[in-house]
């Protein structure tokens, strides 16, 4: 009884104390923490930023109206990188040098990742990455791990064994055919695991094509494939259009097979665009919009903002929230510093974030054992055919 | 600090670029919308002479840029050769550079397919083209460019620029943009003069791409899209076509100032768009008129202010 | 032999849609000699109207093609007004011509993408079953758009051919400052041109939009609509035809035969043989500079 009187008087001393203090520092009333958010708003993959910077927003809204974290109140930076590498990089060094932001979120895809991971460890300013799944985006080439660099989403390999070993176990199919984004890193290095592990199970590989970004005509593609006789066509594009266009014009050449996608095209437009032809076709994502947790946040975020939520709009506050975390970690210990917080994020640990709990490897910075959903499309809507748990 | 060494950095890359193009096409007037495919060629060249081949630096930008520029006559000489229009012309480059975006993307398949080779050069090949990384970029590079590097290059790139465009063959350069029917009745060598303008052009984007992968320790193909060509193109127009240092002012204010307004980000392409329009009816000079680096105004002035009575009046 | 044949109808389908676009900067070039760069902004424009007509204002197709296509006639004669028609009153040299349309298509593509976003949307129209022929897939969708192209296109053909105004423009392609000494209304011929741009554009917009997606990047097909023009040789309107069927065949069946991955590789590499041999094009007339 006695102590928590005491304590409760130390508190106000305390609090009297800091505010006497931020009373006298004048300008200084508050402690402020920048947290970066590096999205697409313009460009070809301007679909990502305005469904996930009004989320963010809303969620820093709404810590600071509860009194911030930590002692700390917090402020979302946003910049936008019209899609280019060479902007990812320059907003990077903006938000670290003149921001100086605590933590940064995003980018979204690897080719930006993998350069800001080198200007976030000299800078040591922790980064996550919110759905760049490259294995080099956190780890580099020569097996060493990229310092401050993090992310949320689960790696390509992790994605390409899945797929194959769903495509070969669960539904019995023996021919793939690949269909590669060859300027896509993502789609390269999920068709190389999903290759490796097919393979190794005993399927075989019968049609490999390629197309670019930007392309929309896939029937010289798709009637190789028909002639090749595959009964799987495997295709982790990074852009949704893609996989949605090539279902249409798969089904005008009476190619009738199993269609399988990446996380990269879980997006509801997709299914706007191809419903009825992608009818029965396998995605496998880490997080769903349909799952019924979410249903009372999306439709109450597009009742105020206008805009649909979607995966990007979950992991960047899954993001959000381990940076979150780990600043309500680094506070109990001293002043919070990127380091700091850094520190927190590595050795973070069953800690429910937006869409799951996640502990993240020290070794390679990536959520561990984060479950994979394998959905499929039916009557037009997405279905959960089951989670797939790694060993 | 940091992050405005970081801008100037970038604005003297873009610079160097600029110039390339403004050589191109304010000087000769031939209109290209494919440099980025160039500032690729050249800083992938680059980065193999000092990874893998450990040359000198500043040695493996010129390299880079010579590379460029020895790839450009791919298109150049069909395209000279038969004194195809600018259309043509710019349609070619925007073709070319989305080839060698392509060629990049794959370097990694191709590389792999040659695994098997038995010969020695083959195999050499085939490691170097694994190791450029396609669509993965090259990466680990070492991290050299630094803000006097970028000075010290803009500085010789404005002065071998202003050398050129005040030498015969710049002349002839500009006499070909002005009237190639008449030039070549003067007795310039159409081919030749387009050809070595070209080449000084792609020389300049080569390099501006090898200080650009040594910045970032890093080289993808998606850092040379159509966006970086049209860039380089807006900071031309807006400095005005026949000018070095319009190029020059404008690369700072395109770079810059968008990046320190990144909250116009989506109407930035619309303004540029309006202003190209906009320019070209009302401002061919380029927003800042016939700005040149001379100093030849100093004596205008001197004239105007000290010997008025000497002046010609312009009526006559 | 299947296969063959299934390359080969979806090469012409291809050809199709790049002959559409084709034409309509071959119908520029021939009068006022340069590359009207605005046009893939035209059509994203005339597909976004017709989408939004259908979509959020629920009128039936041809009412939303028929505004279509009177809103891209606006569009493509203000340009015109704005843009280009006062560079060459003052003669400007065409270098300025081609960077203010590409202003104009900057600007456009941009505005529509902060309007609509850049989301992918598809027309909302139903789609057609294709019908078979053995196992050889005919698209309805292509067929259609191929008989709509046509009726267009021959119209086009009429019209220059065989009207008073379609001999003025001719006239003006041959030689527009002859033309207007012999009384032909210069400003008539470019209202008339840009009329017809505005026509082909939305029309080419809609039936891209319809086959593949509504996007405002959609423009970008137009690449290939150029190789196409030049391949056969800028500035007729039936060479821009020839042109584009070669290459949406070669495309095809370079896919199909040799490798998709490199498809455009090959493409460029034709497009750069054809000038090394054909310099006017396949069956272009003369391109050098004109006096």
């Amino acid at each position: 009884m006695k102590r928590t009187t005491l304590s409760k008087w130390s508190g106000l001393i305390v609090a009297l104390i800091l505010l006497a203090s931020s009373l006298l520092s004048g300008c200084q009333q508050e402690k402020v923490l920048k947290i970066g958010f590096i999205t697409e708003q313009t460009g070809v993959d301007a679909y990502v930023g305005p469904a996930s910077v009004p989320a963010l927003q809303d969620r820093i809204d709404e810590i600071n109206a509860k009194g911030g974290i930590g002692g700390y109140k917090l402020q979302l930076i946003v910049y936008d990188t019209r899609s280019e590498v060479t902007d990812a990089v320059a907003v990077t060094k903006r938000l670290i040098d003149q921001d100086k932001v605590v933590a940064i979120i995003g980018p979204s895809w690897s080719a930006a990742a993998i350069p800001i991971a080198d200007i976030v460890d000299a800078a040591k300013v922790p980064a996550i990455a919110t759905t760049a799944s490259n294995v080099n985006v956190t780890v580099k080439e020569d097996g060493t791990l990229h310092p401050y660099m993090f992310r949320v989403c689960f790696i390509d390999p992790y994605q390409g064994y899945a797929q194959a070993d769903f495509a070969y176990n669960k539904l019995g199919l023996r021919k793939a055919a690949l269909l590669t984004d060859v300027a896509s890193p993502y789609t390269v290095g999920l068709h190389q695991f999903f290759e490796n592990h097919f393979k190794e199970l005993g399927g075989e590989i019968v049609a490999k094509e390629g197309y670019t970004q930007g392309d929309t005509e896939f029937r010289a593609q798709l009637a190789k494939i028909k002639d090749s006789g595959a009964d799987l066509l495997v295709m982790d594009a990074y852009t949704y259009k893609d996989v949605g266009l090539a279902a249409q014009q798969a089904e005008a050449l009476g190619l009738d097979i199993q269609i399988m996608a990446g996380d990269g095209v879980f997006v509801p437009e997709l299914l706007e665009m191809a419903g009825p032809q992608l009818e029965g076709a396998i995605v496998t994502t880490g997080v769903s919009e349909e799952s019924p947790e979410f249903a009372e946040f999306n439709a109450a975020f597009e009742a105020k903002h206008g805009v649909k939520a979607n995966i990007y709009t979950y992991y960047g506050l899954d993001a959000l929230m381990a940076i979150e975390y780990a600043i309500g970690e680094a506070a109990k210990k001293g002043p919070v510093t990127p380091t700091a917080v850094r520190d927190a994020l590595e050795t973070m640990k069953d800690v429910q974030l937006f869409t799951s709990v996640v502990t993240m490897e020290p070794d390679t910075h990536n959520p561990h054992n984060k479950p994979l959903l394998i959905m499929t499309i039916k009557n037009g809507k997405w279905e959960l055919l089951e989670t797939f748990q790694p060993q | 600090m940091g992050y405005l060494i970081a801008i100037v950095i970038l604005c003297g890359i873009n610079i160097v670029a600029a110039l390339g193009v403004a050589i191109l096409t304010g000087y000769t007037g031939l209109f290209t919308i494919g440099h980025a495919g160039f500032m690729a060629l050249g800083g992938y060249m680059s980065a193999i002479m000092v990874k893998e081949l450990n040359v000198p630096y500043p040695l493996a930008l010129l390299i880079g840029g010579a590379f460029a520029g020895i790839c450009s006559f791919i298109i150049g000489y069909p395209a000279f050769r038969s004194r195809l229009r600018g259309d043509y012309f710019a349609i070619a480059t925007l073709g070319f550079s989305e080839a060698i975006r392509l060629l990049l993307n794959n370097t990694r398949g191709l590389g792999q397919s040659l695994q098997d080779s038995t010969s020695s050069f083959g195999q050499g090949a085939s490691s170097l083209l694994i190791k450029l990384g396609g669509a993965f970029g090259y990466m680990n590079l070492p991290n050299v460019t630094n803000v006097w590097v970028v000075v010290v290059t803009v500085a010789l790139a404005m002065f071998f620029a202003h050398m050129y465009v005040t030498s015969q063959y710049g002349k002839n350069s500009i006499a070909i943009s002005q009237d190639e029917v008449a030039a070549e009745m003067m007795g310039v060598n159409l081919l030749k003069t387009k050809l070595i303008s070209l080449f000084i052009s792609a020389f300049y984007a080569g390099v501006a791409g090898g200080l650009l992968g040594f910045y970032f320790a890093y080289l993808s193909p998606s850092l040379f899209t159509i966006t970086k060509s049209s860039d380089l193109l807006a900071a031309v127009v807006f400095g005005g076509i026949q000018s070095l240092i319009g190029p020059f002012i404008t690369a700072f204010v395109l770079i810059g100032v968008p990046e320190l307004l990144r909250t116009f980000a989506e109407w930035r392409l619309i303004i540029y768009g309006f202003l190209f329009v906009i320019v070209m009816i009302f401002r061919p000079q380029g927003l800042l008129g016939y700005v040149e680096m001379n100093f030849s105004f100093l004596g205008r002035w001197w004239n105007a202010i000290f010997r008025r009575k000497h002046t010609p009046s312009q009526k006559g | 032999m299947e296969l063959f044949i299934q390359q080969l109808v979806s090469g012409i389908s291809i050809g199709a849609i790049y002959s559409l676009l084709a034409v309509g900067y071959a119908l520029v070039y021939s009068v006022y000699n340069f590359t009207n760069w605005a046009f893939d902004a035209f059509m994203a424009f005339g597909a976004f109207i017709a989408f939004t007509s259908i979509s959020s204002l629920f009128l039936p197709f041809w009412a939303a093609g028929a505004i279509s296509i009177v809103l891209t006639i606006i569009l493509a004669v203000s340009a015109e007004k704005l843009a280009y028609s006062p560079l060459r009153a003052r003669k400007a040299p065409r270098l300025f011509m081609m960077i203010s349309a590409m202003g104009v298509n900057l600007a456009i593509v941009n505005i529509i993408n902060l309007i609509y976003g850049g989301t992918f949307r598809k027309f909302p129209v139903d789609a057609l079953q294709p019908i078979f022929i053995g196992n050889v897939s005919i698209g309805r969708t292509d067929l259609v758009a191929g008989g709509i192209s046509f009726v267009v296109l021959a119209l086009l053909w009429a019209f220059l051919y065989r009207t008073r105004w379609g001999l003025g423009v001719r006239a003006s392609s041959i030689d527009i400052l002859t033309a207007s000494l012999m009384g032909i209304n210069n400003n008539g011929v470019a209202i008339v041109v840009f009329t017809l741009t505005g026509i082909l554009s939305s029309v080419a917009g809609i039936f891209y939009g319809i086959k593949y997606a509504v996007y405002p990047m959609m423009g970008m097909v137009t690449i290939k609509a150029m190789i196409a023009s030049i391949v056969g040789g800028l500035g007729s309107l039936p060479a821009a035809i020839v042109g584009s069927m070669i290459l949406g065949i070669l495309e095809t069946m370079v896919s199909g035969y040799i490798s998709s991955t490199y498809r455009d590789l090959f493409s460029f590499l034709f497009l750069i043989v054809i000038l090394l041999f054909f310099p006017n094009g396949l069956m272009g007339k003369s391109v050098e500079e004109k006096l």
